[in-house]
C-alpha cells in the first residue's frame, strides 16, 4: 500500500466543478459512459456561428463595394486617351490596383475567419492553452492545475474505466452463478455479492470523475472553436483596417483619376470666367518695347514717362500656354486694339476689391 | 497487512482512497471519495 498525503489539500473556494459530480440522470449516467465521444455543448458554437455570419456579410459588402467602385471607373471612362493623359492613366491603374489589393486583403482575412477548424484537447491553439494554464481553476477540474495534468489523468481514467466495468461484469458473472448454483451456497452467493458491490462502487466513482473530465473536455473543445475566429478578428484588426484605407484610397482615387474636367469647353483656356479692367505693364524687354512700338500703345498711357496703360483682361494667366487676352480701352489717342501677351512682354494686374472704411467724426458744437 | 478505511493511494496517476464498507478503492478529488451513496453500507460511517 502507499499512502501518499491527504485527500483535501487543493485550493480552497473553487470547486466550481463539484456540481457535476454526481449524474443524476439516465442520460448524465450514459454520458459518463460514453463521455469522450459526446459533441460539444453548442453555446459557443453558435457564437462562432455568429461571428461567422457576420463575417460572411462583411465579406460580401466588401465584394460589392469594390465592384461598384471599380467597375464604374470603367464604365464611366472619360475621353481619356494613352497619348494626352498618359500620366493620369497610368496613376489611375496604380491607384486603383492598390484599391483592388486592399479589397482583396480585406476578403482574404475575413474568410479566413471563415474557416472551420476542428480541435481536439492535444491540438488546442497555444495561446488558449497558455489561458487554461494561468487560469486552471476556471477552466479545470479541482485536482489539476495544467492541461497536461488533465489529459494525463483523462487518459488514466477512460483506461480505468473501461478496467473497472469489466470488472464489474466479471463480478455479476460470479454472483449470477453462485445464485445458480446447485445445491446453493449461501456463504459464496454472499461473497459474490460483497464483490459485486465493491467492484461497482470503484466503477462508479471512475465514471464520475470522468464524468468531470468529459464535461470539462467538451468545454475546452467547445470553446476553442470560438477561440479561433474570435482571436482572428481581434489579431486580423489592424490588417483589414489597413487594408481597408488602402481599398478606400485606391478606390477613390481611382474615381477622381478618371474623373472629367470641369465642363469648360466653351470657356477658350482661360481661367478668368469674366473680363475685368486691369494694368498692363510693359517688361524692359525687347519684345515689350517691340510690342508698345508695333500698337503704338504709348499713345494709350495715361503718363507719358510710365508704360503701362489700361486695358480689359478678357481670360489668361500669363503663361506661354494660357497668354492674356487684352483689349485696349479706346480713345481720342489710343485706338483699339486685342492681342495677346505673356508676362515676359509685359504684366497684367488686376486691382483686389479693397474695402475702405468710412467712420464720420461726431459732430462738434462750434462755439 | 491489508489497507484500511481512509488510506490514499496514487495509481496510474489517480488518487484513490480506501472505502471500507464496502473495502474497496475509489476515486478521491480534493472534495472527497467519489461515491454514489445508492447504498448506506457502500458509504463509511453511513
Amino acid at each position: 500500500m502507499i499512502t501518499d498525503g491527504t485527500p483535501g489539500g487543493g485550493p480552497a473556494g473553487s470547486w466550481q466543478l463539484t456540481a457535476e459530480l454526481t449524474p443524476k440522470t439516465a442520460e448524465a449516467e450514459a454520458a459518463a459512459t460514453t463521455g469522450p465521444a459526446e459533441p460539444a455543448a453548442p453555446a459557443w458554437d453558435d457564437a462562432a456561428a455568429d461571428l461567422r455570419t457576420t463575417v460572411k456579410w462583411m465579406v460580401a459588402a466588401f465584394a460589392a463595394v469594390g465592384a461598384a467602385m471599380f467597375a464604374k471607373g470603367f464604365v464611366t471612362t472619360p475621353e481619356l486617351s494613352w497619348a494626352d493623359d498618359t500620366w493620369q492613366l497610368v496613376l489611375a491603374w496604380i491607384v486603383g490596383a492598390a484599391g483592388v489589393v486592399g479589397v482583396g486583403v480585406l476578403i482574404y482575412q475575413a474568410v479566413q475567419l471563415l474557416r472551420p477548424t476542428a480541435y481536439e484537447l492535444g491540438t488546442l491553439p497555444a495561446e488558449y492553452v497558455a489561458e487554461i494554464d494561468a487560469n486552471p481553476r476556471f477552466h479545470l477540474p479541482s485536482d489539476v492545475d495544467t492541461l497536461a495534468d488533465y489529459l494525463t489523468r483523462l487518459q488514466a481514467l477512460r483506461v480505468q474505466a473501461t478496467r473497472t466495468t469489466e470488472e464489474a461484469a466479471r463480478q455479476e458473472g460470479v454472483l449470477d452463478a453462485a445464485t445458480q448454483a446447485v445445491p446453493p451456497d449461501p456463504d459464496a452467493v454472499a461473497a459474490a455479492r460483497l464483490e459485486v458491490r465493491r467492484a461497482t462502487v470503484r466503477r462508479d466513482s471512475v465514471r464520475m470523475a470522468l464524468a468531470v473530465y468529459s464535461s470539462v473536455r467538451e468545454t475546452l473543445l467547445d470553446r476553442a472553436g470560438y477561440w479561433k475566429p474570435d482571436r482572428g478578428l481581434n489579431r486580423g484588426g489592424t490588417i483589414m483596417l489597413a487594408a481597408g484605407i488602402l481599398a478606400a484610397v485606391g478606390g477613390i482615387g481611382y474615381q477622381l483619376l478618371l474623373a472629367s474636367p470641369a465642363e469648360s469647353g466653351d470657356d477658350t483656356g482661360g481661367s478668368a470666367s469674366a473680363p475685368s479692367i486691369g494694368e498692363l505693364v510693359r517688361s524692359d524687354t525687347a519684345a515689350g518695347e517691340e510690342l508698345w512700338r508695333q500698337l503704338r500703345l504709348a499713345e494709350c498711357q495715361a503718363d507719358p514717362a510710365s508704360p503701362r496703360i489700361a486695358v480689359v483682361v478678357a481670360s489668361g494667366t500669363g503663361t506661354a500656354a494660357d497668354p492674356y487676352v487684352v483689349s485696349t480701352v479706346p480713345s481720342a489717342t489710343c485706338r483699339a486694339a486685342t492681342f495677346s501677351v505673356v508676362d515676359d512682354v509685359a504684366r497684367v494686374s488686376v486691382p483686389e476689391p479693397a474695402p475702405i472704411t468710412y467712420e464720420p467724426a461726431e459732430a462738434v458744437q462750434s462755439p | 497487512m491489508g489497507p484500511k478505511h481512509g488510506d490514499v493511494k496514487i495509481e496510474d496517476g489517480l488518487t484513490w482512497q480506501y472505502q471500507d464498507p464496502p473495502g474497496t478503492w475509489v476515486i478521491v478529488t480534493p472534495e472527497g471519495p467519489l461515491l454514489r451513496p445508492t447504498e448506506p453500507d457502500d458509504v463509511a460511517g453511513a
